[in-house]
């Protein structure tokens, strides 16, 4: 028989968790808003390099994290209402000008903190060793605590006044208004609280990795894939995804070759896309 | 234009003039696209799946450059065709998003496959028609003006020009109709694949080197976009008058390499946002007006 190492096992679970919380912002606006932000990367980038500066000058690793995620979402409502609300009934406009403006993103990125690889301070140090597992410990915090924000997101949309406006708001965009619900209020938040979202995956994730200017589109089209896939609007959906995803890459890395695995992956989605257009979990 | 660069003798604007023809085909490519509403935000997926091919079978297996330009179009049609089966399942954003994926997924695997395509370094080497600079000018051009017109006729003059409308301004009744949507889809989508296919492998036989940022988003697919907007879409003669105005634009601010990217990005973005229908759409308008001026 042959024995699944644990390692691979966890790499794959943690990982996942984390390609689930990057999906959610994507997903979140998609479903309510009505609208593809192919801009989704470059509010990826710009939770990490917001962290990164902030650090730079000076705030703690936690304060720094939470005020680039803040940071993030004012700017998602901010670009929401300049740009993307006055066309918004245009979709091929709105995702081209989004599309756009993560290019402006990164250009302003890279004109600004230059080309070169930067790394972000993790939240927690150190490495985690026990049981022939080896895995740092902020891998381990951030898988932790996007299944954390995922869940209240979930238990946000299903039981607070809000998040019921927002159901409202995905249903039946007239009878929301006829009760009084302001749509233009839901869409601006809802933009922000998922552009806030994303920023909170980039602040966990991007301490794995390192941050360059075009490190945004890999999360962007992982997420597209894991949000279509697992099903549009379904918040369980990009999580289990998320996690399928995750384990198809960690093995093939393991039993193949890391440059594989994200490939193996996005086959998978498009599999699933082909066979099941509705997505996994979708309606 | 034709006659400029035999009479100036001067390499550097012929060698932009004769990019910008190459990068003219493959907005064209971009736009017969959007006839039928499929917009792409992965179109470097042909562009560079061809660039790559060209590249592979002229270096790696010393193909005569004419067969291995033909060959990276007629691969990347039938690679077109062959997509049509899942991806006319997907519509809108999903359609675009999902190119974008696929020109992902090909980028990494450019990428990880190193042995065959020289990995991030690309492939060098490649053998050009010819190593004189006016005579490949005159090829890309020629290829170019025989696209534009082949293009702008499908698009614009030919029987298919109206069932193209009718397809993008309401599907339901132009399939009421008894139009095969379908079909018309599919013609549009190989033709934009072949012809992305077609200015990938000038791209790669014209500059003899190839690397995974043909098949990148970004800068390709972003280039190709911004041409698009720029240009004006559902005009075929926009998107090529957007690719020489851009390439145009990058020599001339090649100092300020840094803010190039994003400085298109913002007039396209601006332009987007309060100039929809693009340049040409204003230039016509202002040949109207003068036209119809003289006449009076």
């Amino acid at each position: 028989m042959v024995e699944v190492p644990l390692q691979v096992v966890l790499n794959g679970l943690t990982i996942g968790a984390i390609y689930g919380l990057m999906a959610i912002g994507l997903s979140l606006i998609f479903s309510v808003v009505d609208i593809a932000n192919s801009a989704h990367g470059g509010f990826y980038l710009l939770g990490a390099y917001l962290a990164y500066f902030f650090q730079k000058i000076g705030l703690g690793v936690p304060l720094a994290m939470l005020l680039a995620v803040l940071l993030v979402g004012v700017i998602g409502v901010v670009i929401y209402r300049l740009t993307i609300h006055p066309i918004r009934d245009l979709h091929a406009n709105v995702l081209i000008l989004t599309f756009l403006l993560a290019i402006v993103f990164e250009q302003v990125v890279r004109i600004t903190f230059g080309p070169e690889y930067k790394n972000l301070q993790p939240l927690v140090t150190g490495v985690f060793e026990g049981g022939g597992v080896v895995m740092s410990n902020q891998r381990i915090t951030a898988a932790v605590l996007s299944v954390i924000l995922v869940s209240l997101l979930s238990l946000f949309i299903k039981r607070s006044k809000l998040g019921k406006a927002i159901r409202m708001t995905t249903q039946d965009i007239e009878a929301a208004q006829l009760l009084g619900i302001d749509v233009t209020l839901i869409y601006l938040l809802t933009f922000g609280l998922g552009t806030a979202l994303t920023g909170a995956s980039a602040v966990l994730a991007a301490p794995l990795f390192t941050l360059y200017p075009a490190m945004g589109w890999l999360p962007f089209i992982l997420s597209f894939f894991i949000t279509i896939s697992g099903g549009l609007g379904s918040v369980s959906g990009a999580l289990v995804m998320g996690v399928i995803f995750g384990l198809t890459d960690a093995f093939v890395s393991y039993y193949i070759a890391p440059t594989w695995g994200l490939i193996a992956g996005f086959l998978l989605t498009l599999i699933i896309l082909v066979v099941r257009p509705q997505g996994l979990l979708g309606r | 234009m034709i006659a400029a660069p035999a009479a100036l003798r001067d390499p550097y604007l012929t060698h932009i003039l004769t990019l910008s023809s190459v990068y003219a085909i493959f907005a064209m490519s971009w736009d017969i696209l959007m006839y039928t509403d499929q917009l792409s935000l992965g179109h470097s997926f042909f562009f560079g799946l061809a660039a790559y091919l060209t590249a592979l079978l002229n270096s790696t297996y010393k193909v005569h450059p004419i067969l291995s330009v033909l060959s990276g179009v007629a691969v990347t049609a039938v690679v077109g065709l062959g997509l049509s089966i899942p991806f006319f399942k997907l519509r809108g954003a999903y359609y675009a998003l999902a190119m974008a994926g696929l020109a992902e997924i090909a980028t990494l695997t450019v990428k990880a496959y190193s042995d065959v395509t020289g990995g991030e370094e690309g492939i060098r080497g490649i053998t050009p028609f010819t190593t004189d600079y006016l005579g490949n000018y005159y090829i890309v051009l020629g290829v170019m003006l025989a696209s534009l017109i082949f293009l702008y006729y499908i698009a614009e003059r030919s029987r298919f020009s109206l069932i193209f409308k009718a397809v993008r301004d309401d599907e339901v009744a132009a399939k009421s109709l008894g139009i095969v949507v379908h079909r018309y889809r599919l013609l549009c989508l190989v033709l934009g694949a072949a012809f992305a296919g077609l200015g990938g492998s000038l791209y790669a036989t014209y500059l003899t080197i190839v690397n995974p940022n043909v098949l990148a988003i970004v800068p390709t697919t972003a280039l190709v976009v911004t041409m698009g907007m720029v240009g004006g879409v559902h005009t075929i003669i926009g998107p090529a008058l957007g690719a020489y105005i851009i390439v145009f634009l990058n020599t001339f601010f090649r100092i300020a390499e840094n803010i190039r990217l994003l400085a298109y990005g913002l007039a396209a973005t601006l332009i987007l946002i309060f100039l929809p229908g693009g340049i040409i759409k204003y230039l016509s308008r202002a040949i109207d007006y003068f036209s119809k001026a003289r006449r009076v």
